[in-house]
């Protein structure tokens, strides 16, 4: 079963995440949930998910400190940015820091499936 | 260059629609407070100063919240309000600033809620402003630049406009 860790400092974004997954086809996920880049990095150590869904914009670390933090220590596991913000701007920064995509709020089921389906 | 009053229309029917599942309705005229309503607002620094403020009655913010929690509406809690509404903020606010020139910073967003009350925007005033009835009642976003000099936008109730709630 694919472990994948949905950080967003919005509880009812990460159970919209959870709900298009599910939309997605993405069925028998083991999904758990973090509300910044902090209590993230504490989830991944513990339970190393296969993914990491981030929203970008968070208190305490954001989602790109997370992603930076991850590949300063050597962690390649597979990361995707689902944020409100899609500048060509940050999207580059996003996939120069090593994210394999970002989601742009508000998504569907179709974004979700083209996005995940190569990961998982 | 700043988005037109189309731009934020369009932005904020599309995350409606795919939030709620329910595009609102435009309406013409700019948001008047309601006695009792929710505001919201995200603040954007940089290459463009100033904030987007998404304003409603509480039963549209319950409305809104029991949409996104997937409840019936009513029975969400304060905090998922305030969330949900945060969120929302969060999504027109980042949409609409793909839009302005950058590079720019979003703030996280604040929530607010009570009876009477004003929020003042030193030094900003409205660019866009776009009024929608969603649900049980309407929903307003307001884009306030901020212009070193200009007069203070308040966001307050008048009796002479108030709204219903």
């Amino acid at each position: 079963m694919k472990k994948i860790l949905v950080v967003d400092d919005s509880r009812a974004m990460r159970m919209i995440v959870r709900r298009t997954l599910r939309q997605a086809g993405f069925d028998g996920l083991d999904v758990q949930e973090a509300g910044d880049g902090q209590e993230a990095l504490g989830v991944i150590d513990a339970w190393a998910p296969d993914l990491v869904l981030s929203d970008w914009n968070m208190p305490n670390m954001s989602g790109l400190e997370l992603l930076r933090s991850l590949r300063g220590k050597g962690d390649t596991r597979p990361f995707g940015f689902v944020t409100s913000e899609s500048t060509p701007e940050m999207r580059k920064l996003a996939s120069d820091s090593g994210a394999l995509f970002l989601i742009a709020k508000p998504f569907d089921e179709d974004t979700f499936r083209a996005a995940l389906q190569p990961v998982l | 260059m700043e988005p037109s009053l189309d731009d934020v229309a369009a932005l904020t029917t599309q995350i409606c629609a795919a939030v709620l599942g329910v595009p609102p309705e435009h309406l013409p005229g700019s948001p008047v407070p309601a006695r009792t309503q929710v505001m919201a607002c995200v603040q954007i620094s940089g290459g463009w100063q100033g904030a987007v403020v998404i304003t409603c009655t509480r039963s549209v913010a319950e409305a809104i919240a029991a949409s996104m929690f997937a409840m019936d509406p009513g029975t969400t809690s304060a905090a998922e309000l305030d969330d949900a509404m945060g969120e929302m903020a969060n999504m027109i606010g980042g949409n609409i600033k793909g839009r302005l020139p950058g590079p720019s910073q979003l703030s996280l967003p604040t929530v607010a809620e009570g009876r009477d009350f004003s929020a003042a925007f030193p030094g900003a005033h409205p660019a866009v402003e776009v009024l929608f009835a969603l649900g049980p009642g309407t929903l307003g976003v307001q884009v306030l630049r901020q212009d070193n000099g200009a007069p203070a936008h308040s966001h307050e109730r008048s009796a002479a406009s108030a709204g219903p709630d």
